[in-house]
C-alpha cells in the first residue's frame, strides 16, 4: 500500500488542466503543476513567428520582454494527440534555474494552490508517451498532477 | 554595425549576412529558367557549377505565381557558390549586435542550423538564414545528368550584378544601359536612413 506524500515545490503551485481528450487517462482530469517560481507570467496575446524544419510541438518564437522566448504545446511535447481548445490566446511564461524560458498556450482553468497538496504518487502511467520528459506524476482528488522536466524540454532534450 | 540583406519568401521576411552576398540577379533574365522548380537546381555561372536552392519552395509557400520580382542571391560560403531564389529582395538594414538573439535550443536542428539567430526589428521577429544549413537538409534530390544543368554563362554574363567590383568602374552610362542591374533604392518603397546604396554594398565585396 502506497503512502500518502505531498509535493513540496514552496508555498504556492499553479495548476492547469491539459488540453487533451477526455477519455486519455481513464476519464480522469489531467493539470500540470509548476512551483510559482517556475511562473514569470500569464499572457494574453502574443506575435508569434512560426519557424520551419522544428517539430509540430513547437509554435514558433515569441518577443516577451526583450528576449526571443519558444512558444510549445506542453501536450504535444509529451506525445498527446488530438487536442482541444488549441486555439486560446492565453499563454504561460515559464522558466527554469538556469536561465531557460518558454511560453505554454494553456487553456481556461488555470489556478493557484496553496501547498502541501495531498497526493499520492503514480508510478506508471501509459497514457504519457514520454515519459522521459516527466518529473512525477500524482493522483490527488481531482485526477493526475503531471510535472515536467522543464529544463530538458527547453534545452531540446525531447528529440522525437 | 552588422548588414543583413532582408528579403521575402511569400509575405514572410527573412534576413542574410549581406557580406556573404557577392552577387543578385533577377529571376527572369534568365532565359533558360522561367521557373525554378523543385528543392533546388543544378546551374553554372562563370565556369563554376552552384547548386541553386527554390526557398520559396523550401520555406513552404510553393505552388504561388511568379510575379516578376523574384531575385537569386548568389552568396559565397566558404569559397563556395550557391545560389537561393526569394520572391522578393526588402532592403538592407544596419543593424547592431544586440539586435540579434540565437535561436531558443528548444527549437534543434534542422531549425537552428538554417536559422541560427534572430533578429529583433521593427515591432518583429526575422530569421536569420544561414545558407550552409538549407545544405544540410535532408531532402532527397533527383540526380541530375550534366545535360540538364543549366549553364548560365551565355545567359547572364553582362546581366548580373558582380558586388566585388567597385561601383566607379561602371560607367553611369553603362548602369543607365542595363535594366538588369539592381539597385537596392528599387527594392525599397521609400526613403530610408538605413538603407545602403549600390555602391556602399560594394566597398564590402
Amino acid at each position: 500500500m502506497r503512502k500518502n506524500k505531498s509535493i513540496d515545490q514552496g508555498l504556492k503551485g499553479l495548476i492547469f488542466p491539459a488540453m487533451i481528450p477526455d477519455e486519455t487517462a481513464g476519464r480522469q482530469k489531467v493539470y500540470f503543476f509548476f512551483s510559482i517560481q517556475q511562473i514569470g507570467d500569464i499572457i494574453r496575446e502574443v506575435n508569434l513567428y512560426p519557424v520551419p524544419f522544428t517539430p509540430s510541438y513547437l509554435e514558433g518564437v515569441a518577443e516577451w520582454q526583450n528576449e526571443v522566448i519558444p512558444v510549445l504545446s506542453i501536450e504535444k511535447v509529451l506525445g498527446f494527440r488530438g487536442l482541444k481548445n488549441t486555439t486560446s490566446n492565453r499563454f504561460l511564461m515559464v522558466r527554469t534555474g538556469n536561465g531557460q524560458q518558454g511560453l505554454l498556450r494553456v487553456g481556461a482553468g488555470l489556478r493557484i494552490l496553496a501547498l502541501p497538496i495531498p497526493c499520492t504518487p503514480v508510478s506508471s502511467a501509459d497514457w504519457i508517451s514520454r515519459i522521459d520528459l516527466i518529473r512525477g506524476i500524482y493522483k490527488w482528488k481531482e485526477g493526475f498532477l503531471v510535472i515536467v522536466n522543464l529544463d530538458s524540454i527547453l534545452k531540446g532534450e525531447n528529440k522525437l | 554595425m552588422i548588414k543583413l540583406l532582408l528579403f521575402r519568401i511569400g509575405e514572410k521576411r527573412y534576413g542574410l549576412s549581406l557580406p556573404s552576398v557577392q552577387t543578385i540577379i533577377k529571376t527572369d533574365s534568365l532565359s533558360g529558367i522561367t521557373t525554378i522548380k523543385g528543392f533546388s537546381q543544378t546551374c553554372k555561372i562563370n565556369n563554376q557549377k552552384l547548386i541553386l536552392y527554390n526557398l520559396n519552395y523550401i520555406l513552404g509557400t510553393a505552388q504561388k505565381q511568379q510575379s516578376g520580382s523574384e531575385k537569386i542571391i548568389l552568396v559565397n560560403i566558404s569559397g563556395q557558390l550557391m545560389g537561393l531564389s526569394v520572391d522578393r529582395l526588402d532592403k538592407v538594414v544596419s543593424i547592431s549586435e544586440d539586435q540579434l538573439a540565437y535561436l531558443p535550443a528548444v527549437c534543434q536542428s534542422p531549425a537552428s542550423d538554417c536559422f541560427p539567430q534572430v533578429l529583433r526589428y521593427d515591432h518583429s521577429l526575422i530569421l536569420i538564414l544561414a545558407p550552409q544549413g538549407i545544405e544540410k537538409l535532408e531532402v532527397l534530390m533527383p540526380e541530375e545528368s550534366e545535360d540538364e544543368i543549366i549553364d548560365l554563362i551565355d545567359i547572364v554574363e553582362d546581366e548580373f550584378i558582380n558586388l566585388v567590383f567597385p561601383t566607379s568602374q561602371i560607367s553611369k552610362e553603362d548602369q543607365d544601359d542595363d535594366e538588369d542591374i539592381i539597385e537596392l533604392t528599387e527594392i525599397v518603397e521609400e526613403e530610408d536612413d538605413e538603407i545602403i546604396e549600390l555602391t556602399q554594398i560594394a566597398e564590402i565585396g
